[in-house]
Order: C-alpha cells, then structure tokens, then sequence
C-alpha cells in the first residue's frame, strides 16, 4: 500500500518498478541502440587496424565510469541522479548540475533522432522527406512513454531480443566472409590509434552513466544496480565488439571507414547457403526498432529530469516541453555529413566531460559532507522519516 | 463527444490521405536490370558523352509468353550515350518508359578497351547507389560490353545467367565480388583483377578460333576469347552476337583503377592457382615422359613469403596440393609407387612453373595483384612504409622463386592404363 500510494504521489510511472532483466534490457537500448551504426565507422576511422580491439577494451576500461552510478545508488537507493544532486550539492547546484545532464542527454536525443531518420530514410525509404520519420519517431515515443516507464521497459524485453538476435545473426552469417588478412598487423602505429577509438567509446559510456544514474530509481531491488548495470554495459560491449570484429574482418579498416553504415553494407552481402540473399530489409527493420527504443530513452531522461529539477512539471508536460527543442535539434542538422561530425564533437566534448565533472563533484562534495560513509543509506533515511 | 469527434476526424483525414502504398513500386512500372556494360563511345558520338552504357533488361511479358508456350526473347539490350554513368543511366530510362530498377542487377561488363581508360568513375557510380550491392560482378570483356549482353547462352536464358553460372558453380574463371575488387584498387598492399569474358560461336569455336588467326588453339583455358567477340563492332554485329555464347578465360590486371594488361593462357591458371582457386578442375600440361596428362587439383595451399635483401624484393612461394590423375597419353603403372613419385614432380614443377609465369607477367605490368605488398606489411609494417612509396618498381624487379610439392591421391578408378 505504501508503495502504491508513493507511486500516486510522482508523475505517471516515474517511480515504476521494473525487474533486474527488465532493466538489462532497457540498458541495451542506450549501450546498442543504434550505436553499432555509428561505431564502427567512427572506431574504424580513428584507430583504423586496431578498431577491433578498441571497441572491447573501451567497453572494459570505461566500466569505471559506472561505479560512481553505483556507490550513489547504494547510498541513495531508489533515488535518481536528479534528487540526490540536491540532496547533495544543495537546491539551486543541484538543480543546476541536472539542468546541464539534462541539456546534454536533450542534445544527444537530438542527433540519435536525427540518426534513426537519415538511416530509415537512406535504407529503405529514399524517396520520404526526413520530417516524416522525425514525426512518426517522435509520436511513437512520447505514447509509449505516456503509458509509463514499465511498459517502455516491457517493449524493450520483447523487442530488444529481436535486435539482438539480427546483430548475433549478421556475425554468424559474415564469418565465412572474414578474411583475417583484414585484422593483422596491429600496434605498428603505436598506442595512439587504439587510444583515441577507446576515448570515442567513452563518450557513449558517459551517455550510459547518465542513463543508468536515471534508471537506478527504477529497480525493484536496488541492490541489483551494480549487476543489472554491468551486464547492461558488459554484454552490450561484447555484441559490439563481435560487430566490429565482423565489419572490419569482412571489409578491412580502409573500406571500413568509407561506408555510411558499415553493418548496412556486411547485411546487404550476407548469404546463407548461395540461396538467402537480399536480407537486409528485414535487419534494417529490427534496427530502425533499435533506434526508436533509443530515442525513447533519452526522451524519458531528459523529460524525468526536468521533472525532478522542476517539479511542478508533470511528466506528460515535460515530455511535449523536451520533445520541441529534441525536434527542432533533429530538424535543423542540415545533411548526414554535419551529423556524422557533429555526434564525435557531442560525445567527446560535450557529454564526456559534463558526466564526467557532474560524478566528480557529487563524489567530492558527497565525501566532504560524509554521505559516502558505512551505515544508513541516505536515501533510506529520508524515506524512513517520511513514511 | 469531443475525444470520439477528433478521433473520427483524424480517421478521416487519413483514409482521405491513404490513395495507395507509400512509395509504391508496381512490378508492371519495373524495367528490370539483369546486367549492364560499358564500351568506350562509337565514333562520330557527341564528344561530350564519355560514357557508352547499354543495360541487358528481362523482359518479363516473355516469361509469360515462355510459360504459356509462346515464342520471343527473354532479355532486351538498349544502349545511351551520357556524361558519365548515371547521366548513361538517365538517357536510357528516357527510351525505356519505366523505372529503371538496378535491385536484381548482378553483373556489370566493361570492355577492355574501356577498362584502360580506367574504371573510377564506373565504381564511383556503383558503390553510391544504393540499389547495386558489393556482391555483384564485374567482368572485362574482350570485345565489346553489348555482345556479351546479347550473347544467347544455349543452356540459360540471359547471359548475364549463364556467366554467374561459370563463376560461381563451376568454378572456371576469376571469382571476385565487386566489393573485393573495389578493396584491392583502394588498397596499398594489392592491386586489382577481373576475371575477361567474350563471345564465340556455340559449337565451332575451334574453328573460329583458327579462322581468327589466335595463336591459341581451341578449347584451351585462358586463351581469350577476342578473336571472335573482339571483331564486331556497331549495331552489324547485333545479329551476329545474338548467335554466340559467353566464353570464359583469361585475367585483366589493374593498376590504380586502370587496366594494364591480361594474364592468359598458362599465366592465367597460375594466378588461379596462387589464389587457391584452381581447385576441382583439370589442368593438363605436356611431359616428356607420360605424353599429354590431365590432373584434377583437389587441394591448394600456396603459401608466399617475402624479404628485402640489399633493397632488392624476394618473393618466394611454396605450393601445395593433392591431385588426382584424369588422363595420361601413355600407358602407365601406377601401382608402381616410382611411377606415382614422377608424376609428382612432374606436375609440381608444372605448377610451380605456371606461378612464376604469372607473377613474372604480373612484374612486367608492374603490378602486385597477388599481394606480395601486403605479405610484407603484415610481416614487418616499419619496412613496409620504408619501401611503399617505390613499391611497384621493387616488384617488378623482385626476384621469384616458386617451388611446390604434393601427392597424386588418386588415379581415377583405374590403377594401370591397358596397353
């Protein structure tokens, strides 16, 4: 009961509980997403020979930007990142810092809309006018949002394994293709290449820290935060990892880095047997699922933080309030070469050093106030007391 | 009342809107693209329009008409002039009347003498559109584009059918996808090659050949086919094309997206056998010792290594396979274990000795289409960006040593010849 009357108290589902499973699978709509598009151009052109082996190592290396979603959550269990700013840094800093997560996170939405978009359209609709996808994206996911946070998630449990069953499908398919000429020799450059493809892939996990310190309030049982985020984080590396071994093993880092959409291509020439060819449509078709359970994830970010930076906001307001600015970011990118440009410039040097500073001063200024301490969780003070 | 009226209205407004599919592509609009060719412009053409493209359509109405028992050709061929490819395209969809669809194109032929002009802006428009996919084919042709579209394949009913058929099943010529293709040319490490089509007479080959005056006899692999196809020209050897069938043989070596030369007859079947493709066919070679003799190459494992000694390329390749023997002129005992030994070396010096031919072939091209570049990349990169930039003249001065060795697995299912 008390339960039931904490969820009425709080915008439409924003305290919704979903399981350990559930939330791995809503985690995979921001750790893939899309992101295997992307990534595999992007890693191939910066660390070129060594692309294979920066998608994992990053993944691994970058785990450590979770921890602080982690130690928060404990310490604040069933809290989101923006309530325990404030309880933290105080009301107006705390306010502050979740504006610019919420800012960053809008910016992101924006280009991954727009990404979704120009992927529809260049795949399988060439002859549509971009706003229509943007349009149909965008009024899909505010009414899969407006019935609630769980039934995202219960979309995501359900669509999220076809995805992943056309990515494991596009590996298995492709290995009779590997030539393994295209993976050797590595490190005749030296560290830089696989150094800078790692720093690419720390921009998607500072995306993810953002996302999970949002999520973490969701969790039936907090203490699975720390698991559920790193299965989220660890089995999408590996699926992408497996991408771009792949993508590169099958076209080598030079053809790689030409391609629009890399994993487009290695599905457009897949056959199974000489006799299934031309299975790229029904791929393509699983990824566009991807791209729209992701833009639904950002949404839900940016909407719940403003909710909880303002909340007087209900959370069907503030979700028409963000999809204004995330529609017109999408609309305004002129052609898929500024977009191409623009996503590296976002992640390495926007969103990278915004969660990156945001966890760095909530550690800081949480250690000086002695909130890190062995003992009560804060967050199950606070509840404790108002209950 | 006011949610039941919108939506009623925004029923409305869609039904009014919905006329028919999204983007609707009826098969009856579709001009469908079975191959497409590319011969250099005719003489006296616009000398603005560089680009002579001819496309080879099916015309479905036939298949209809074939199915019911009617009469008529199955495959069209109509050729445009442009500036460039995709302007080609564009005049030709001016004559057609439908909508050019490229979704089940599966082949693309240029002519020679087109390729040595260089195919940059032929791949360029190929890998842009999104309809081709990197697994379609590209073949020279020894002669002209249109004849090989037009050629009548007495077993298939196009061409462009009949050529995937050789490519991918019975396994007589170069077999590359256009993406593969596309990686070699961009590459620093490999240079291109295609495998070259042409046309011939069905049946008399051997005599066209000789009455073309080639120096190769009839029916021998590799040996070109353009004494036939190369001969017509113009729209006069529409008819005769149509009486032709699609001949295999030979390999047209690239540099920088331009042709440089062919690799035939005994070159031709050592570049297949370097590139582990000679695998399940004949090769049949002359011995002083068993007269004419004919072997099935089962396995192939070549294995090349390269160095740099006093700044002079060595290339050395080592070859091995198992064969079977098809046919010796002279009667032989090959239960005779030294019998089987000689046979060995015979057809391994045999091997080895095509190899060599084609790469030394390949050097007078100044061309790497084996790879050499990329062995010693991955072998010592540092050494390779010292030699790259003076890469081409270290291979065509490179020394080649080629050496092979095997077994003789099986002799047919006759151990002794009857004398």
């Amino acid at each position: 009961m008390k339960a039931v009357s904490r969820m009425s108290s709080s915008p439409k589902g924003s305290k919704t509980k979903i399981g350990s499973y559930q939330g791995v699978m809503v985690s995979f709509s921001i750790t893939i997403g899309t992101l295997f598009i992307t990534i595999t151009r992007e890693v191939g052109s910066i660390s070129g020979m060594e692309a294979y082996i920066a998608v994992p190592a990053a993944y691994l290396i970058m785990t450590i930007l979770l921890v602080p979603v982690f130690l928060f959550s404990s310490r604040f269990p069933g809290k989101r990142i923006g309530e325990y700013s404030q309880t933290i840094l105080g009301g107006f800093f705390g306010r502050l810092l979740s504006l610019a997560l919420m800012a960053v996170m809008m910016a992101a939405a924006a280009l991954v809309l727009r990404n979704t978009a120009e992927f529809w359209g260049a795949a399988l609709m060439p002859e549509t006018p971009v706003w229509f996808f943007l349009v149909t994206l965008l009024i899909l996911v505010i009414y899969t949002l407006m019935n609630g946070f769980e039934v995202y998630a219960r979309v995501c449990q359900v669509l999220f394994m076809i995805v992943i069953g056309s990515l494991l499908f596009l590996v298995i398919a492709s290995l009779v293709k590997v030539d393994l000429e295209n993976l050797l020799p590595v490190f005749y450059r030296g560290w830089e290449p696989l150094l800078r493809g790692c720093l690419r892939v720390a921009g998607f996990a500072a995306q993810y820290a953002i996302f999970s310190a949002v999520i973490c309030g969701h969790l039936r049982d907090a203490r699975t935060i720390a698991a559920t985020g790193l299965k989220g984080w660890l089995i999408a590396g590996l699926l992408l990892s497996l991408i771009m071994l792949a993508v590169q093993g099958v076209f080598g880092p030079q053809q790689m880095k030409k391609f629009v959409s890399p994993p487009l291509e290695l599905a457009k020439i897949i056959e199974i047997g000489g006799v299934a060819r031309g299975l790229e449509a029904l791929l393509v078709s699983s990824w566009i699922i991807a791209g729209f359970l992701q833009i639904t994830a950002y949404f839900y970010t940016t909407a719940i933080i403003m909710t909880d930076v303002f909340p007087r906001i209900s959370f069907p307001t503030s979700l028409l309030i963000v999809s204004a600015p995330i529609f017109a970011g999408a609309y305004l990118v002129n052609d898929q070469e500024q977009l191409f440009a623009l996503f590296p410039v976002l992640r390495t040097y926007l969103i990278l050093p915004v969660a990156i500073t945001a966890f760095g001063l909530l550690i800081t200024v949480a250690f000086l106030r002695g909130m890190l301490k062995h003992g009560t969780p804060s967050g199950q003070k606070e509840r404790e007391e108002m209950e | 009342m006011m949610p039941k009226l919108a939506v009623f209205f925004v029923i409305l407004a869609v039904i009014l809107n919905i006329t028919g599919c999204w983007s609707q592509k009826n098969m009856s609009d579709l001009a469908f693209v079975m191959g497409i060719g590319f011969d250099v412009p005719p003489e006296g053409a616009d000398a603005q329009m560089h680009e002579y493209l001819s496309l080879q359509i099916a015309v479905t109405s036939a298949f209809v008409q074939e199915a019911t028992g009617g009469a008529g050709g199955v495959a069209w061929v109509t050729s445009a002039l442009g500036k460039g490819p995709a302007d080609a395209k564009q005049s030709i969809a001016k004559q057609i009347g439908r909508v050019v669809f490229y979704g089940h194109t599966a082949a693309i032929l240029v002519s020679k003498e087109r390729a040595e002009k260089g195919l940059q802006g032929i791949m360029d428009a190929i890998e842009r559109y999104p309809g081709f996919r990197r697994s379609i084919r590209l073949f020279i042709v020894d002669g002209k584009a249109r004849d090989v579209l037009e050629a009548q394949p007495k077993l298939d009913q196009i061409s462009i059918t009949a050529m995937l058929r050789m490519v991918r099943h019975t396994g007589i010529t170069y077999d590359i996808p256009f993406g593969d293709f596309v990686a070699q040319t961009e590459s620093e490490t490999i240079e291109g090659a295609l495998p070259i089509a042409g046309t011939v007479p069905p049946g008399g080959y051997s005599i066209e050949k000789k009455e073309a005056g080639s120096e190769v006899g009839g029916g021998q692999e590799g040996g070109g086919a353009g004494g036939a196809g190369g001969k017509q020209s113009g729209s006069d050897s529409s008819k005769q094309s149509q009486e032709k069938i699609v001949h295999m043989g030979g390999v047209a070596v690239f540099r920088e997206k331009k042709m440089v030369g062919t690799l035939e007859g005994q070159a031709s079947n050592g570049f297949l056998l370097f590139k582990e493709q000679f695998h399940n066919r004949i090769y049949a070679f002359e011995t002083d010792e068993f007269g004419d003799m004919s072997v099935i190459i089962r396995m192939l494992n070549v294995k090349p290594d390269v160095n740099i000694v006093k700044g002079r390329l060595q290339i050395r390749i080592k070859t091995v396979f198992s064969a079977g023997v098809a046919h010796v002129e002279t009667a032989q005992d090959f239960t005779d274990k030294h019998i089987r030994e000689k046979v060995t070396r015979v057809l391994a010096g045999e091997l080895a000795d095509a190899i060599k031919q084609a790469v030394t072939k390949a050097q007078s091209y100044g061309s790497d289409v084996f790879g050499f570049g990329g062995q010693l990349f991955r072998k010592n990169p540092k050494l390779w960006k010292q030699y790259r930039e003076t890469w081409p003249e270290l291979f065509s001065n490179a020394e080649v040593q080629s050496e092979a060795s095997g077994t003789i697995i099986r002799t047919g299912i006759i151990r002794q010849s009857s004398s």
